[in-house]
């Protein structure tokens, strides 16, 4: 099994490379990068989106909660994908027509206060590395698993890649990479699972149990098959997908708002066919694979079904898919938040872009050596509820509201961020407060929203100049917009 | 040059590269404020339909035990998701034709 393992996994990393690579279309200006912005159709970025979303949460570790925890589980996916209807009603049109490349642009812009982009990149580099750290472990559990070799070999296998594409490439052929990535998923994973399930018709299919239960919930109330634990999942997730860096760069891919609400449409309907996957495995795996991690389910499940070498192919395929999954949320996340942190220290450019790249890939292995193996849902629901309480208020606001003042920003920054990792650390030390904070959303969403609108009314003589003008400009369509409002993107804007 | 080709211009055509800071609705510029309110009472219609069912499709399961109408359910939620994403992207580009 060793042999096809490791086959898939080269595989999947020297192709993910070599296509990241081959179109090395890296922006120097701006009429650069609306060439490459122009070249980039609404269902390929769509693909390249629904590939960063599919990560090894969506990939492994919803399965592996479906098939241990039961019927609840089920509805985690709808929280995600719920995500990317309100990101189109609220969001996308408006925030690519302000011509903000990330969501720190977007704090500085609207508020004029570069103290906000500050906090705001904070933000993005906490959320960035949640999910990458997330990646990294399952990485490790992956090899380790299947091949019996260390964890460590399977990060550094997952970094160098994700550096060679975010380095050597721009964002054109990081939309290829992600793109392509995503249809090997989506081949991989339901071919694999079709072939499972024809192999498990004969035995009958044993259904898990459709009812919910008390259970102990996991890091962010991650697994809580109760009623109330799952609906704090969702609202976490809803409204937690619009912060989340690696997705909101994306829209800049497209060359205006329209095309930018097509490819989220074109990723709702790619991610509707993707959810068919988990539940399939986690049905499959309930009834055959009874022990192990929740993240090793699925890959434990073709060798259970279809002992001998069919299943050893199958098994590499399976690798092969989840590392394609590891790489395509690594490489995506870094690209956006290599270019927020490297916009916030530094004068726009390749080398700071790298230079910036470069340090946050080594903070997330640091964190990854450091922490012990965590669930990936888990690591990616926590990146989540801390998007959901800062910068989802930031965005609704900052679009839909123009009294929106920055002292009321940055109060929200604080209140929300504040409640959720209180939270957070005193669940992990063992505090109980009822269910509805064992994630931490439903609770700091609101304080957040409440304390955004209330400071910012209380500092009318804060609200930033010219707020008319960036209505307009987030808010007419382009035939509208004279030339002067409509700009593809910022003086000066970063390398990738 | 004859003087059938002659045409009165009664209103000064705009200047290239005009300022069009001002978006006054006298002026003949857009109404921004009333697109704003238009595309928002669109978008909260959207999202609050999300909510209802994100929120209600789990409660109703209590009521319903049979395991594959979870999965089933779970699955045609998937595609009224995509249903509400193209209503509102085709609502949303209409207000703004």
């Amino acid at each position: 099994m060793t042999v096809a393992v490791l086959t898939g996994i080269a595989f999947v990393l020297v192709l993910g490379v070599m296509v990241g690579s081959a179109r090395p279309r890296r922006a120097s200006g701006v009429s650069d990068f609306s060439v490459a912005a122009r070249a980039v159709p609404p269902w390929w970025n769509g693909a390249a989106i629904a590939s960063e979303v599919t990560s090894a949460a969506a990939c492994l570790g919803l399965a592996g909660l479906i098939a241990t925890r039961g019927g609840p589980m089920l509805w985690y996916p709808l929280g995600a994908t719920a995500g990317f209807v309100v990101i189109l009603a609220l969001v996308v049109a408006p925030l690519r027509r302000s011509g903000t490349y990330t969501l720190p642009d977007f704090a500085e812009w609207r508020l004029r206060s570069v103290r906000l982009r500050r906090s705001a990149t904070f933000l993005v580099l906490v959320i960035g590395l949640a999910f990458m750290v997330a990646q990294l472990h399952a990485a490790g559990a992956v090899v380790r698993l299947l091949t019996g070799l260390p964890p460590w070999l399977g990060w550094v296998a997952i970094a160098s890649a994700a550096l060679v594409v975010a380095c050597v490439g721009g964002l054109g052929s990081v939309t290829s990479v992600l793109a392509a990535q995503f249809w090997l998923k989506l081949v991989v994973f339901a071919g694999v699972g079709a072939v499972c399930w024809w192999a498990a018709g004969a035995r009958s299919v044993t259904w898990f149990e459709g009812a919910y239960r008390a259970a102990e919930p996991g890091l962010a109330g991650v697994g809580d098959p109760s009623l109330p634990g799952v609906l704090t999942v969702l609202v976490a997730c809803a409204l937690g997908t619009m912060g989340l860096p690696h997705v909101i760069v994306r829209v800049y891919t497209n060359s205006d708002g329209r095309e930018a609400r097509r490819s989220i449409v074109a990723t709702q309907v790619m991610l509707a066919v993707f959810c068919v996957v988990p539940p399939l495995y986690g049905l499959l795996g309930h009834g055959h694979v009874h022990e192990g991690p929740s993240d090793e389910i699925v890959l434990l499940l073709p060798a259970r079904l279809l002992p001998g070498p069919v299943g050893d192919a199958l098994t590499g395929a399976l690798a092969a898919g989840a590392f394609a999954a590891f790489l395509a949320t690594t490489a995506g996340v870094l690209v956006a938040v290599g270019g927020a942190v490297s916009a916030c220290l530094a004068r726009a450019g390749v080398r700071a872009f790298r230079t910036a790249v470069c340090l946050v890939l080594l903070a997330a292995l640091a964190l990854t050596a450091l922490t012990g193996p965590q669930a990936s849902v888990a690591l990616v629901l926590l990146g989540f509820s801390l998007s959901a309480a800062t910068l989802c208020p930031l965005l609704v606001l900052g679009i839909w509201w123009r009294r929106l003042t920055d002292a009321g920003v940055a109060a929200g920054f604080a209140l929300g961020g504040g409640v959720t990792a209180v939270l957070v650390v005193e669940e992990q030390a063992g505090v109980k407060m009822g269910v509805l904070t064992s994630n931490p959303a439903p609770v700091a969403v609101p304080v957040a929203f409440a304390a955004m609108v209330m400071i910012s009314l209380v500092t009318p003589g804060r609200m930033p100049r010219g707020v008319g003008r960036m209505m307009a400009r987030m808010h007419l369509p382009e035939h509208l917009a004279g030339p002067r409002d409509y700009r593809s993107s910022q003086h000066g804007d970063r390398s990738s | 040059m004859t003087a059938e080709r002659r045409v009165i211009v009664s209103r000064r055509p705009a200047a290239l590269g005009r300022s069009r800071d001002r978006f006054d609705p006298d002026d003949g510029g857009p109404d921004v404020p009333a697109i704003v309110g238009r595309q928002l009472r669109q978008a909260l219609l959207t999202v609050g339909a999300v909510a209802a069912l994100l929120a209600g499709v789990p409660v109703i399961a209590v009521w319903v035990t049979a395991p594959w109408a979870w999965f089933a359910l779970s699955l045609a939620v998937q595609g009224v998701w995509v249903v509400l994403a193209v209503l509102q992207l085709r609502r949303a580009e209409r207000l703004e034709r």
